[in-house]
C-alpha cells in the first residue's frame, strides 16, 4: 500500500509502505493513525532531500531494521566500521546535501544512514589539521588567541606529531 | 541549502566524533586532539564526550603504534577521562609478535598498561571492559598478572586469551557479568556472583590442591549462558539455578558432570569428538534433556572421528532430547549420521510436535508420519548430505568427507 509524504517545499511523494517504514518517524506516525489516506507532512525535509533520502530506503528496503536497544561500547565501535560500495556511491554529494541527508536521516529517524553520514564527514576530517577542516566545512575559528594557545599547550604531545 | 557542519546538532556531532575515533592511529596525524582545536563547539563537543576518550580500543601492528599509544594513554587518562568508567581493548595480530622482541617497544606496551592500572590500582577502579587479546597478552605476559592483582569493582566484561599465573588475580569483580577465558591456567576464578555469561576455553587451575577446582565454579549462581572447551576433565560441580545455555566443546568426561545441576537449561551445544562426549551428558543427572529445546551438535575440530563410536552416543542423546524444537547441526557428516537415524531406529522420535533442523544456513521442518522420509531426502538433497545408504555405505562415504 502506496504512502504519500508531503515535504516543506509542497511537493508530494507517493513511495510503498516498506520503503517509507525504513523511517522509523515514519513508521510511527503510521501506525498512530492506522489505515488511513491522509498524507504525511514532512516539515523538516526538502523535496530534493527526501528524493534522496527515499532513494536510500528503496534500496535497503529488505536490510533487518536496527533494535531501539543501546549497543554497548564494542558495538558502537564495530557500528563505525567500512561503508558499502552502494553506500558510498550514493553519499557521493556536494557537501550541502551530505549534511542535509544527515539532518533528515536524524529527523527522519533512519539510523542506517545518520552512520552513513556521519562516518562520512569523519573520513573527511581524517588526516586534516584543524586549519584544513575549518577551511573544509567553513567554520569560523573563534577561539581568542589565548584560548587556542592554552589548548595547544595541553595537547603539546599531539601537536607535536 | 544552507546547513554546514557548524550547524549540526551536538548529538549529530557526537556520531561524526565516534566515527572519527575509530580511525585514531598513528597514521592520522594528531588524532582525537585535532577536533578540540577547529573551533568553541567542536571543543566542547569533544571534550564533554568522556566515552571518546575512555575507550582504548588500541592495536598494535607496529612498533610506531606503541610508540603513539604509549604516551597518548596516559595525557587521555589525565586529562580527558576524569573519573569515565574506561573500556579497554589490546589487539595485536600474531603477524605483529616481533614487536614484543623490541624492547623499546615493549617498554612503551608495558608502560601504557601500568597506566591502565594506576599507581596503586587507582586507575584500575575505574575499568568497566578489559580485552586482551592472546598475542598481547603474551608480548605483556611478565607484568599482566601484577597488573591483574588490583581491585575492579566496576569492572564488567573481562576477556583474556593467554595467561599463566600462581597467584590469585582480580580481587574484587563484584560488577562482573561477562567473564572470558582462553587459554589461561591461573590459580583460580574472580568471584563470579554477578557474572552472566561465561566462558572457559582450555582454562586449567594451577594448583596442587584439588579442592580449589572442586570449587571454581561453584560462586556461578547467576550464571546464564555457560562455555566450557577443554580436553581435560574439568570439574563443573555446583547448581546453576539461572543456567539457560549451556556449550560443551572438545571433550566431555563423565567426571566433570558430577554434581552438575541446571534445572532451567533449555539450550545445549554439543561440538566434541566422541561417542562417549555424548553419553557423559545422557548419564548427567542434573541436566534434564526432556526440557532443552534447542540443540546445536557437531564435531569439534579437525581430528579424525571414528563414526560407528560418534554414532551410538549421538543415539542414545537424540533419544533423550524428546521435546527439542530445534536440532542445529554443524556439518554435513554429523547431518548424515542424524538424518539416517530419524529415518531408521529413531524414526518414532519428533512425531508429535514439530521439529527445525538447520544445516550451514539451510533450514527445513522435520516431517512427520509418512512425510518423514520424503522430508529428510529433500532436506539431504539440498545439504549435500549422504543420500539413503547402509550404515556400512554411510560410514565409508563419511571417512571419505
Amino acid at each position: 500500500m502506496p504512502v504519500l509524504l508531503v515535504t516543506s517545499d509542497n511537493e508530494q511523494f507517493r513511495v510503498e509502505k516498506v520503503v517509507a517504514q525504513r523511517s522509523v518517524l515514519i513508521k510511527n506516525m503510521l501506525e498512530d493513525v492506522g489505515e488511513s489516506d491522509q498524507p504525511i507532512p514532512l516539515p523538516n525535509v526538502t523535496a530534493p532531500v527526501l528524493k534522496k533520502v527515499l532513494e536510500y530506503c528503496d534500496h535497503h528496503q529488505t536490510d533487518p531494521l536496527p533494535t531501539g536497544d543501546e549497543p554497548s561500547a564494542d558495538e558502537s565501535r564495530k557500528r563505525t566500521t567500512d561503508i558499502s560500495e552502494w553506500d558510498q556511491k550514493f553519499i557521493t554529494v556536494d557537501q550541502e546535501m551530505l549534511f542535509e541527508i544527515i539532518l533528515a536521516a536524524n529527523y527522519l529517524d533512519i539510523k542506517p544512514l545518520l552512520d552513513v553520514g556521519c562516518k562520512t564527514v569523519a573520513n573527511m576530517i581524517k588526516g586534516k589539521s584543524p586549519e584544513e577542516i575549518r577551511k573544509l566545512f567553513n567554520i569560523v575559528n573563534d577561539f581568542t588567541p589565548e584560548e587556542e594557545a592554552q589548548i595547544k599547550k595541553e595537547n603539546e604531545w599531539a601537536e607535536d606529531r | 541549502m544552507e546547513n554546514g557542519a557548524q550547524d549540526l546538532p551536538v548529538d549529530i556531532l557526537y556520531i561524526v566524533f565516534e566515527s572519527y575515533a575509530e580511525l585514531d592511529r598513528p597514521a592520522v596525524p594528531q588524532s582525537l586532539e585535532t577536533l578540540l582545536l577547529v573551533c568553541r563547539t567542536w571543543h566542547d563537543v569533544a571534550s564533554h564526550h568522556t566515552r571518546l576518550w575512555s575507550t582504548f580500543h588500541l592495536d598494535f601492528q607496529t612498533k610506531e603504534d606503541a610508540v603513539y599509544w604509549a604516551p597518548c594513554v596516559s595525557r587521555r587518562l589525565v586529562l580527558y577521562t576524569a573519573n569515565a568508567l574506561l573500556d579497554i581493548k589490546l589487539t595485536m595480530p600474531p603477524t605483529a609478535k616481533h614487536i614484543s622482541s623490541d624492547t623499546e617497544a615493549l617498554k612503551l606496551l608495558e608502560s601504557m598498561l601500568i597506566a591502565f592500572v594506576g599507581k596503586a590500582g587507582v586507575t584500575a577502579k575505574r575499568w568497566r571492559t578489559f580485552d586482551v587479546d592472546e598475542t598481547s597478552a603474551s608480548a605483556l605476559s611478565c607484568i599482566m598478572a601484577g597488573c591483574l592483582s588490583f581491585p575492579t569493582p566496576n569492572l564488567q566484561e573481562l576477556r583474556i586469551d593467554w595467561l599463566r599465573c600462581r597467584r590469585m588475580l582480580l580481587p574484587n569483580t563484584s560488577a562482573l557479568k561477562t567473564l572470558s577465558l582462553s587459554k589461561c591456567t591461573l590459580a583460580g576464578l574472580p568471584n563470579l556472583a554477578s557474572v552472566t555469561s561465561l566462558q572457559l576455553n582450555y582454562f586449567y587451575v594451577n594448583t596442587m590442591r584439588e579442592s580449589v577446582e572442586d570449587q571454581a565454579l561453584a560462586s556461578a549462581l547467576n550464571v546464564k549462558m555457560m562455555k566450557i572447551e577443554t580436553w581435560k576433565p574439568f570439574n563443573l560441580a555446583a547448581k546453576y539455578p539461572n543456567l539457560l545455555s549451556l556449550e560443551l566443546c572438545d571433550s566431555v568426561h563423565a567426571g566433570s558432570l558430577a554434581g552438575f545441576c541446571a534445572p532451567v537449561l533449555c539450550d545445549l551445544t554439543l561440538l566434541v569428538k566422541a561417542g562417549r562426549d555424548y553419553l557423559s551428558v545422557v548419564s548427567c543427572t542434573g541436566i534434564r534433556l526432556k526440557n532443552v529445546k534447542k540443540v546445536r551438535i557437531g564435531l569439534h575440530g579437525q581430528t579424525s572421528t571414528n563414526f560407528p563410536d560418534y554414532l551410538e552416543g549421538l543415539r542414545q542423546f537424540l533419544k533423550e532430547v524428546v521435546n527439542l524444537e530445534t536440532l542445529i547441526i554443524e556439518q554435513p557428516e554429523v547431518a548424515s549420521l542424524v538424518l539416517k537415524l530419524l529415518t531408521d531406529d529413531c524414526e518414532h522420535l519428533f512425531q508429535s510436535h514439530p521439529v527445525r533442523l538447520v544445516l550451514k544456513g539451510h533450514s527445513t521442518e522435520l516431517g512427520r508420519g509418512e512425510e518423514r522420509l520424503p522430508s529428510i531426502n529433500e532436506f539431504r538433497k539440498q545439504t549435500k548430505c549422504v543420500p539413503d545408504c547402509s550404515w556400512d555405505d554411510l560410514f565409508l562415504q563419511l571417512s571419505f568427507m
